[in-house]
């Protein structure tokens, strides 16, 4: 069916680029040596979360409890996002303001949490489309959705390994400085 | 602890694309249970700016 076959494309597309979003992550940790805090790396985990959620619409089919993951994991980043607006809403005389460097003038877990409220709001939407549901055959992968796939995996074991490197097995620090482990 | 949620997202992604929808949703819900418990873990703590 046509329309199946451009929702489950529409699906890997935002996987995507919530994995984009997790990559750009990377380039604070590696290029501007701002290593994540530990609620940033929940953050990391709600946006994989709802990538992974939508992939699994790409792999076993068009389900409305798949979107229902990826909206489930998107609230809970939005809430861990929340926290931590919250925590640097009132700025401190004689401390900069926030955590991190800001970007286009809001710092990167206000970015996060307004990602994550338009991922709830585009997968409602997404559900809206009725049809999708009518044929819930599992298909193979195009191209596409196989590099989607492989690219969110990727980026889950890379995560895995750079928090490993920043923390080890303990609790990562507050305000992380330098790798434990390297 | 983190590094054990990143492991079991990748773990459940594997299976995902090896087609075993149960270890995939078990996975999946597994970690979100997981990562609710971290969080409120933080939560609890006495409030601190430095996260």
């Amino acid at each position: 069916m046509k329309g199946t076959g451009k929702m489950r494309n529409v699906n890997a597309i935002g996987a995507f680029g919530l994995g984009a979003v997790v990559t750009g992550a990377y380039i604070f940790q590696f290029v501007l040596h701002e290593l994540p805090c530990p609620l940033c790396l929940l953050q990391r985990i709600g946006m994989l979360g709802a990538a992974f959620g939508l992939l699994m619409n790409v792999r076993f089919g068009l389900r409305p409890a798949h979107y229902a993951m990826a909206i489930l994991s998107a609230l809970f980043g939005a809430a861990v996002s929340i926290r931590q607006v919250l925590l640097h809403i009132v700025p401190v005389a004689g401390q900069p303001t926030g955590y991190g460097s800001p970007v286009l003038g809001l710092h990167v877990y206000t970015w996060a949490l307004l990602i994550f409220i338009v991922t709830v709001i585009v997968v409602a939407c997404l559900m809206l489309y009725n049809r999708q549901f009518r044929d819930s055959r599992v298909m193979p992968l195009t191209g596409f959705q196989q590099f989607v796939f492989w690219f969110i995996i990727v980026l889950a074991v890379a995560n895995a390994i750079t928090t490993f490197l920043q923390c080890g097995i303990m609790p990562c620090p507050d305000n992380p400085v330098e790798y434990k482990l390297l | 602890m983190m590094v054990l949620l990143f492991l079991i997202l990748a773990l459940s992604m594997l299976f995902a694309r090896k087609g075993n929808y149960t270890f995939a949703v078990a996975g999946f819900f597994l970690l979100l249970i997981l990562s609710v418990c971290w969080f409120i873990f933080h939560i609890s703590d006495p409030i601190n700016i430095n996260l």
